[in-house]
Order: structure tokens, then sequence, then C-alpha cells
């Protein structure tokens, strides 16, 4: 072993990553470079690449689409379903008074506050700001809200949007338009951004992830057909597919099964990465932490379990829904158990190497971080604000490829052994245990 | 020692000197000298007879006439709402257990002056107050269904038609600002906006359409698959099933809920949870909203020492009330008229420049307020017109929706407060009144030698 000194650490370095040449590179970052690299660099860019030759002619195609939306001037029903929420409910409907497609109706329910929701949402709808409030004394959990609030909608096509979201002037107008593409579209996921991406460094390195994963990462799964989450703070439906399949089923992450189940019926859904909805993302580590273990538990329950029946041949088998699921669950549940190996493998094989390996998997990771930061400025129509969050970025390896990846292997962990999103608070315990017992 | 006398068809009760007069009907009245007597003993079965003697005697208006005891023989039984007015049942042979009574009520008579005012609300305050005084009592509220207001107060009730029982109200409540009685809660009521009328009947309505046609359904939560819907949803032939999931819902707080209720209106089909509670006038036809209903208290009223003391000081007796141009700080439309003739005599001598305005609301929805929200709007207006009035102009009241200004040695280009009384007023108007009808007409009219008074008011 040489010991290193300060002053020639860096040669050092530099000459050690010559003298290995590219075998052992890539056997040493096998991961990365397998894994990493291929998804998140070169299938990105391609699909960049791609998508933006074909821009001239989705312009033409959304051009179309919009004067038939506002030919047909659809009926649309706006569902808030929530706890709790009554603070942000004046400021929403100001938000959705702003909109250049109006002809909606506003449904909120309330899934038994125990604040001053009611009151305020009584209030406002007899100022005629919110059309129908409905109020459940006994909290039933998300789906049911959003279930009762499918049951009194008229419209068309539902908009299911979270309560402390706000909107872009044509965030409606443009969640919309997709459905005019053709008849088999019936989901449209609008594209959630970071609010308050100023408040805290969690919530900065929240919105350069919601960037990657939300803006970019569904801009190529949707473009490859495969994209299978909507996201319940601002998803729009058809309600007669949305009837069919019988609503929402209980959490937590029913807005991604729901839209495994809307492709599950044979029906395609879209993203639409102009229809700009902001969320206020946790400010704090724990919040965060709580958020991603009851997000990153519905990935085994519905996606490993409840959805299982994609992953083997049968009647419905769709290759495109078999995709879809396989590489959430590959990237998501399998990389990260192999990250183990890998980490693993590099300890029990290069051990005497790790203070060259190390620095250079952090180097790795750090430069496609910016690399796929730059796809994002491609494509972002908030580059300039954006900027913002460049010297963030520097971060993300620690927080994505170490904090992220440790919270979602607990969370695999107590999903799989212990079922445990069952005893998430986040639905009453009454309607999980039910469903535990049904094996839903 | 009692002695029943008949005289002239009339007959007395006479112990120790004074006597009370047997009347079974009204007219047995007219040939007696009342004020020689000191009280009545009813003595008829007949209701009607009855409450016309009791109203004869209570509203006759010499103040210690008004005052004597009336009793109801005992062996005739009379409503409540009769009897509350009178000194109660008399047994003819206990004679003792009653003229002891009259004597005391008699007594306090003596002691009270009659007051000269001529406002006829002064007067039923004096004679209220002198009731409380002379029975050492309380005005205790009766529940009365025939009263539009719910309650009948002793005596004061007698000098109002059924209709008019929100001015006895008002009555009281001055009697109360004026700290002649106190006062102790004991109910409140809620009144039509339009007629002051407390039949009313409470529905529930459709905040859509506003039909009374609505039908409440529970709402259900099957746990399982979270699918929530109206009870009538689940309905099947023998219970309940889920329509999602097609399992059967077998135990509530198990398989399902019921979170909440929902209506559903059978004329527009609206659903909604929060039904309108409105209130319809049973005697009117108006249909109310809640918080358009007049809310009034009604309570018990005990005289106080300054009530007392009215009663034997003449000097203060004219404090009670002042009229309702003085309220309003306006001149009477007679006297306007008067110092408007003067002011056409003047313009004829002087060749000076007044002017006089007509402001008129023209608004159909005014009409159909009640007397104490007109009053209400009539003092509001009058204050808006007066904070742009200066010292020499005169202001009259017509009625609530018509008022005269006088604007003495106003040039032409000094009439811009004007303007600013009818925007004022139109916000007003426009701010508590709904539709686009609302309008406010100022005509101003400068005032030449040659008109007359029918220049004005033709």
């Amino acid at each position: 072993m040489i010991p290193l000194s300060l002053h020639n650490i860096l040669p050092e370095y530099m000459n050690y990553w010559f003298v290995v040449g590219i075998q052992k590179f890539i056997r040493v970052f096998w991961f990365f470079v397998i894994f990493e690299f291929t998804r998140y660099i070169i299938i990105d860019y391609v699909i960049a690449i791609l998508f933006k030759i074909s821009s001239k002619s989705r312009t033409k195609k959304f051009e179309l689409a919009r004067q038939q939306l506002f030919n047909e001037n659809p009926f649309v029903s706006v569902i808030i379903p929530g706890k709790n929420e009554g603070k942000h409910l004046y400021k929403l409907t100001r938000s959705l008074a702003e909109q250049t497609f109006s002809n909606f109706e506003l449904i909120i329910v309330d899934d038994g506050s125990d604040d001053e929701t009611p009151i305020i949402g009584k209030n406002l709808e007899k100022l005629g700001l919110i059309d129908v409030f409905i109020r459940n004394d006994m909290r039933g959990g998300k789906a049911s809200a959003a279930n009762l609030a499918l049951r009194y909608s008229k419209g068309k096509y539902i908009v299911h949007l979270d309560a402390d979201c706000s909107f872009d002037r044509d965030a409606i107008e443009k969640v919309l338009l997709p459905f005019f593409f053709g008849e088999n579209i019936a989901a449209v996921g609008g594209n959630v951004k970071v609010r308050n991406y100023k408040e805290s460094l969690c919530a900065k390195l929240q919105a350069i992830e919601y960037l990657k994963t939300v803006s970019i990462g569904r801009i190529i799964t949707s473009y490859l057909g495969i994209y299978k989450i909507i996201s319940g703070a601002f998803g729009a439906f058809r309600k007669d597919v949305i009837d069919s399949i019988g609503g929402w089923d209980i959490g937590p992450g029913l807005d991604g099964d729901i839209t495994v189940k809307i492709r599950k019926s044979g029906y395609n859904v879209y993203f639409q990465p102009d229809a700009i909805c902001l969320t206020n993302a946790p400010a704090k580590f724990k919040v965060l932490t709580k958020q991603r273990l009851r997000w990153d538990k519905s990935i085994i329950r519905f996606r490993v379990r409840k959805h299982k029946d994609v992953y083997f041949p049968s009647a419905n088998f769709n290759w495109l829904n078999f995709i879809a699921l396989f590489e959430n669950v590959f990237y998501n549940v399998v990389l990260d158990l192999l990250w183990w190996v890998y980490i693993i493998d590099i300890i029990v094989n290069y051990s005497s190497s790790l203070k060259f390996i190390i620095p250079m998997n952090f180097t790795l990771y750090f430069v496609m971080s910016y690399v796929q930061m730059l796809s994002i400025y491609i494509f972002s129509e908030r580059r300039e604000e954006e900027k913002y969050l460049w010297p963030y970025v520097i971060l993300m390896t620690i927080y994505t490829g170490t904090y992220l990846r440790i919270v979602r292997t607990v969370a695999y962990y107590k999903e799989f052994f212990f079922k445990r999103s069952f005893e998430d608070p986040w639905n009453p315990y009454k309607s999980s245990i039910q469903a535990k017992r049904a094996g839903l | 020692m009692l002695n029943i006398l008949k005289n002239n068809n009339s007959r007395k009760i006479v112990n120790d000197g004074y006597s009370l007069l047997m009347v079974a009907h009204v007219n047995e009245l007219k040939h007696e000298q009342l004020e020689y007597l000191d009280g009545f003993v009813i003595d008829s079965e007949n209701r009607s007879h009855v409450q016309e003697i009791i109203v004869r005697i209570r509203t006759h208006k010499n103040l210690k006439i008004c005052l004597l005891p009336i009793f109801i023989n005992n062996l005739y039984k009379q409503p409540k709402e009769l009897v509350l007015h009178t000194d109660g049942y008399i047994n003819l042979e206990l004679e003792s257990n009653y003229f002891e009574r009259v004597i005391t009520i008699a007594n306090r008579i003596k002691n009270i002056e009659t007051p000269k005012t001529i406002y006829v609300n002064s007067l039923i305050q004096h004679k209220t107050i002198a009731y409380l005084y002379t029975r050492n009592a309380i005005l205790k509220p009766i529940a009365d269904r025939k009263s539009t207001i719910g309650y009948t107060f002793p005596f004061i009730s007698l000098y109002y038609k059924h209709y008019e029982s929100i001015v006895l109200l008002k009555n009281l409540e001055e009697m109360r600002t004026l700290h002649y009685v106190t006062f102790q809660l004991k109910d409140y009521i809620h009144l039509c906006k339009s007629c002051d009328g407390n039949y009313l009947n409470f529905r529930e309505a459709c905040p859509k359409c506003s039909g009374i046609d609505i039908v409440a359904h529970d709402m259900i939560h099957h746990f399982v698959c979270a699918h929530v819907a109206p009870e009538k949803d689940f309905k099947i032939e023998d219970g309940l099933a889920c329509p999602k999931c097609d399992k059967n819902l077998r135990h509530i707080g198990i398989d399902y809920d019921k979170p909440s209720t929902i209506y559903s209106c059978n004329c527009c089909n609206h659903e909604f949870q929060n039904a309108n509670m409105k209130a319809l006038c049973l005697d009117c036809e108006t249909e109310n909203q809640l918080e358009e209903l007049l809310e009034k208290s009604i309570g018990e009223y005990s005289i106080t020492q300054k009530g007392e003391n009215i009663l034997f000081d003449a000097s203060i007796k004219n404090q009670i009330q002042e009229n309702q141009s003085m309220k309003i700080g306006s001149m009477p439309p007679q006297l306007f008229k008067i110092v408007l003739n003067q002011e056409i005599k003047r313009i004829k001598a002087t060749n000076g420049y007044s002017y006089f305005a007509k402001i008129e609301f023209r608004n159909q929805q005014l009409q159909l307020l009640n007397d104490n929200v007109k009053s209400a709007l009539t003092k509001e207006i009058s204050g808006i017109i007066k904070s742009y009035m200066e010292g020499p102009d005169i202001l009259s009241a017509e009625n609530f929706n018509c008022y005269y200004l006088m604007l003495p040695d106003t040039r032409e280009d000094q009439l811009q407060r004007l303007e600013l009384i009818d925007y004022n007023l139109a916000k007003l108007i426009n701010d508590n009144t709904t539709g686009d009808n609302q309008k406010v007409e100022i005509k101003i009219h400068r005032i030449d030698k040659n008109d007359t008074l029918q220049t004005f008011f033709s």
C-alpha cells in the first residue's frame, strides 16, 4: 500500500486511473456504466434529441387539439379530496379562477377534517367560489374522498388536484389537450414542480429531483409509452374510464395504482410537461423520510404484489405494461438491492483501492448529475428560474445515491416482509385492515 | 260589611265606602260615572263580552279609570289571555280577600298624576308604568298563539291591535332605554321581515332551485374498496351490496360506515349537503332567509325608581317621546312647506338664489321592507343627506323613500353636494338590495319668484 501525502494525492490519483485501463474501469464501475449511465444519460439524450426533432409536428398536434378543445368546450370536474386543507382552499380557488379554460365545476371533499376546513369550505361554497363542498364527518382516507367527489362530478373529464398546489394559468387547458390526440388516451399527468425550493436545502434537492424524475423522467417514459404514474397533485382522467375501473382504490400510492389500472384496461396514459403545477415539498428531511418511506412501500405493494399479473402471460398481457412496471420495479427495487451487492463487491475485491474508487465514483455521479441537468435545461420552460438550483446539483449524488437509496431499502424491507404500508396512519386503520385481509 | 245594591239596572258591591261595579256587558259601562267607582267585577260567561269590557276599561283615556281593578266572578272561567289583563278571579262571598286589594290599588292610583302629553306612545308608557306601580307587579309575557309575536303582555297589549305587536315591543324597548323599567330576558322571537309575524314554517330547501321536495340519503363508505356513494346506490333486494366490488355489506363499523348525509332535490336533481333553511311566513306568505328574520327579545319588565318618579312628577312627563321627525333631525313636511313658502316670498323680494331638491328612491324591493327596517333606512338616508348639508339647508322626510331639501342662498355651481348625496345614496341602496333597478332620483328646481307650493308638490 502506497502512503498518501497531501501534496502528491492528486497526481497519484490521476496516475492510478490512467494505469488501470478501460476494462478494469468498467469492472470497478459496472453498476454505474451498465445501469446508471445507460439509462439516465444515453437513453435520456437519445429521447431528448428525438423529442426535439419532433417538436414541430408536436406543436402542430397541440394546436389542432387546442382548437378541438375550445370547439367542443367539454364540461370538466375539478376534484380536490383532502383532510385539513381549509387553509389552502381560498388561494386554490383564486388560482383556478385565473385558468384559461373555465368550463369546469370545482368539487371539494373534506375527509373528516378536525380543523376549520368545514367552515371555510361551506363559506366558499356559499360565496360561489366552490361549486360543491362535501363534508364527511368520519375520515375514510384519500381514495374514498376522491371516489365521493367522482360520484358527484358531472364533467366529461375529471381533473384531480391537491389542495396545496397552484397552477399556471393554462395548466387545465394544457392537461386536457392530449385527450384530443386519440380516443385511446384515458389519463394525462401534469408536470409537478417544487414551489418552495428556496425554503431549505431539503426542498432544493427535491426541486432538482422533481425536475429529473418528474419533468424529464416522465417525458421519456411517456415518449416510450411506459409512463405509469400520474401524480395525485395534478392529473386528468376520462370520467367514463375512471368510472368503469371503479375509481381509486385504497392507498398509500393510489395515484400510481389508478394509472396502472387504466393501463391494464387497455388505455394509454400521457404526460403533459407543459401543464405546470407547483407544490410545496417537505422542507425537513424528517418529513421527507416519512413521505418517501410511504411512497417506496407502495412500489412493493402495488407494482410487485397487486399488479403482479402484468408480468405473466395472460389474455390481457401487454408488452408496454410489462415494460412499464418492470422498468419501475427493476430500477427501483432490483437495482436498489444490486447496489448493495455492488458495494460488497467493491469492498471485498478492491478494498485496497477504495481511496481511488470512492472519489472517482463521486466524480462520475457528480458529472452525470450536471449532464442530466443540462437535459433539464433543454426541456424546461422555466430554465432561467431553475438556474438557481445548479450549484446544489453537486449534492445530488449524496441525496439520491445514498440518502434516498437507504430510505428505499428500509421501505422495501418493511413492506416486503411486514406489509407495513397497511399500518400507515395516512390511511384510516378501519380501511387498511380490510384491504390487508382482502390481499389488496 | 258587604252590600249589593241594585239601582237603575246597575249592580254594585259596596264595602267600607269602596264600590265595585258588577258588569256583564260593555253597554252597562255607558250609564255609569266610572270615575266614582273603585273597580269592576265581570259577571259574564260570554267571552267576547268579557273581552269588550276589559278593553273598554283598560284603554280608557282617563288614567285613573284604566287602572281600576277588574275582577272576574269565579263562577265563570275565562281564557288566560283575558285573565292576565285583570286582577284575577274573586269569590263574591269572600269580600275581605279582594277589598283589601281594591283599597291598596285605589290608594296608589290617588298618588298618580295624569300626564299632559299629546303623544299616544307616551300615554301608553305612562299608563303601563302606572299599572305596574299600582299592582306592585312585574310585566310578565305569556305565550299566546293569537299574538303575532307569540306573546302577550298584561295591560299594554290591549292598546295594540294584533298586527301591531312589534310597535308594542318597540314601546317597551323605549321604556327600557329611558330607564323607566328594567328588563330580564326570557326568550328570543324571530319575526317575518315583511309583516312582523311569527307564525313561521321553517323548511329545508334546495340551494339551487329553492324547492322543498328534498330527500336526505346516508352516505356509505365501503372500507375494502374505498367506494363512497349514497345508500341508494348500495341497495339491493335483500340488503346492501357494493356496486364497485360486488361484496355484500354486512356489518357497520367493520365493513362500512356512514360518514355523512347528502340531500337530493326531487325538483332539479341537485345533490347537496347543506340545505338552505327558509322560513315561510304563514300570515303573509313571505319566504324569509334565516338571516333576514327579525330577532326580538321577550322578557319581564319591572318598574324602576325613575319610573315611579315620573308618575308623581308632572315636570318630566314630556320627556317620554319625541316624534320621528325629531329623531332623524329633519323638519316635519307640513312645517317644511310653510318654510318653503316663506322662502318663495323671500326670493320674490330679494331675487336671490335658492334651490329645492326632491330625492326619491325608485326601488320595488324597498316597498317590501317592514316598518322597522324602513324606519332604520330613513335614519340612515337622512344621516347621509345631512352629512352633506350646509348650515342654512333644511331637510324634510315625506316618507322612507321621499325627501325634500331646501338649499337657501345656493348658486348652481354650489350644487356639487347633491352629486355626492346621489352617489352615496345609490351606493347605500346597491349595497343592501339586489337587482339592477336600484335608482335614486334627485330632481333639482331653482326656486323662482313665480313658484307656488304646487310647483314643488304637485
